[in-house]
C-alpha cells in the first residue's frame, strides 16, 4: 500500500505579488507618514500658539 | 527565472520583516518632544501611543507566527487611529478612514511572507497513577499513626508501603492488588480516623492490625512467588526453542 501523501505545498506566490507590497507601502506611506507628519507639524505650532 | 526572483525576493523581506515599519511612525517621535516643550499633552500621549504600538506592531510582526500579519494590522489600525486623533488632531471621522488605510496596507505590505505554525500547547501534567495515589495515601496513614503515637499502626502502614515499592517495580502486577489495596487502605484509614477522633482502640484492634499486617507480607510474598514463575516458564520456553532449533 503506498503512504498517502496528506501534506500539499502552498500555492506558489502570484507573480504581481511586489506590486501588491508597493501598494500596501503606498497605503502605508499616505496613512501612518501622513499622521506623523501632521502630528509633527502641530508639535511645531504649539511652540508658538 | 521570474519564480525565483521572487522567491529570493520573498525571502529577504522575510529576513527584515516588520523593520519598516518604525521608519513611517518616527516623525513621532519629534512630535512628541515638540509637543512636550510646547506643553501640549494630547500631541504627546497621541505621538508616544502611536510610536509605541507601531513598536509593538513590528515586534509582532518579527515573531513571524500565523496570524501575526493579521494582528499587526489591527495595531498598526490602533496606531494610526490614536496618532490621528490625539497628535495630529483630526477630528472623529479621518481617523477611522486612516486607521482603515494603515491596517490593508499594512496587510498588503506583508502579503506572502511565511508565517509558522504556533507552537503547540503544552501538555496538561499527567494524573498521579494509582500507585501515587496510594503512596499518598500510605504517607497520610504514617503521619497519623506518629501523631497518635501508634506504633502498629506505624507497622501496618510500612508493610503496604513495602507492597507498594514492589508494585512499582512491577505495574503490571497491580490489578491482583488493587482490592487489597483498596480493602486496606480504606479499612486503615477508617481505624485511624477514629482514633485520632479521640475513640478507645477496642481489644480486637491489635489482632486487626497483626492481621492486616500479615496479609500485606503474603501478598508480598505470592507477587514474587508469581514474577519466579514467570521467570521459571520463561526459562522453560527459552531452552526448549534452543534446542528445537538445534543450537
Amino acid at each position: 500500500m503506498t503512504p498517502r501523501n496528506d501534506r500539499s505545498d502552498p500555492p506558489p506566490p502570484a507573480l504581481y505579488t511586489p506590486l501588491v507590497w508597493a501598494g500596501g507601502g503606498l497605503l502605508l506611506t499616505v496613512t501612518v507618514w501622513f499622521t506623523s507628519m501632521v502630528a509633527l507639524f502641530r508639535g511645531f505650532g504649539s511652540l508658538f500658539f | 527565472m521570474a519564480d525565483n526572483v521572487l522567491k529570493g525576493w520573498i525571502g529577504l523581506r522575510t529576513r527584515a520583516r516588520g523593520f519598516g515599519l518604525p521608519f513611517f511612525a518616527s516623525p513621532l517621535i519629534p512630535a512628541a518632544l515638540l509637543g512636550a516643550i510646547g506643553g501640549d499633552e494630547m500631541i504627546v500621549a497621541g505621538s508616544a501611543l502611536g510610536f509605541g504600538l507601531t513598536m509593538l506592531a513590528a515586534r509582532v510582526l518579527r515573531r513571524g507566527r500565523r496570524g501575526d500579519t493579521d494582528l499587526a494590522a489591527w495595531i498598526m489600525a490602533a496606531a494610526t487611529g490614536s496618532a490621528a486623533g490625539l497628535a495630529a488632531g483630526m477630528g472623529v471621522i479621518f481617523p477611522f478612514v486612516l486607521a482603515t488605510g494603515a491596517f490593508f496596507g499594512t496587510r498588503m505590505s506583508f502579503q506572502a511572507l511565511p508565517e509558522t505554525a504556533p507552537p503547540p500547547p503544552p501538555v496538561p501534567p499527567t494524573p498521579p497513577g494509582p500507585i501515587e495515589l496510594a503512596r499518598e495515601r500510605v504517607a497520610r496513614l504514617e503521619g497519623t499513626a506518629m501523631r497518635l503515637n501508634e506504633p502498629r499502626v506505624l507497622g501496618v502502614a510500612q508493610a503496604m508501603r513495602g507492597v507498594l515499592d514492589d508494585l512499582s517495580e512491577r505495574p503490571e502486577r497491580l490489578p491482583q492488588a488493587r482490592r487489597f489495596l483498596s480493602v486496606h487502605l480504606d479499612g486503615l484509614e477508617r481505624i485511624t480516623e477514629r482514633l485520632e477522633g479521640g475513640a478507645a482502640p477496642p481489644e480486637r484492634l491489635p489482632a486487626l492490625l497483626e492481621d492486616l499486617s500479615r496479609t500485606a507480607g503474603e501478598l508480598r510474598e505470592r507477587l514474587r512467588r508469581e514474577e519466579t514463575e514467570a521467570l521459571d516458564i520463561q526459562v522453560k520456553v527459552m531452552s526448549d526453542r534452543l534446542r528445537e532449533e538445534g543450537y
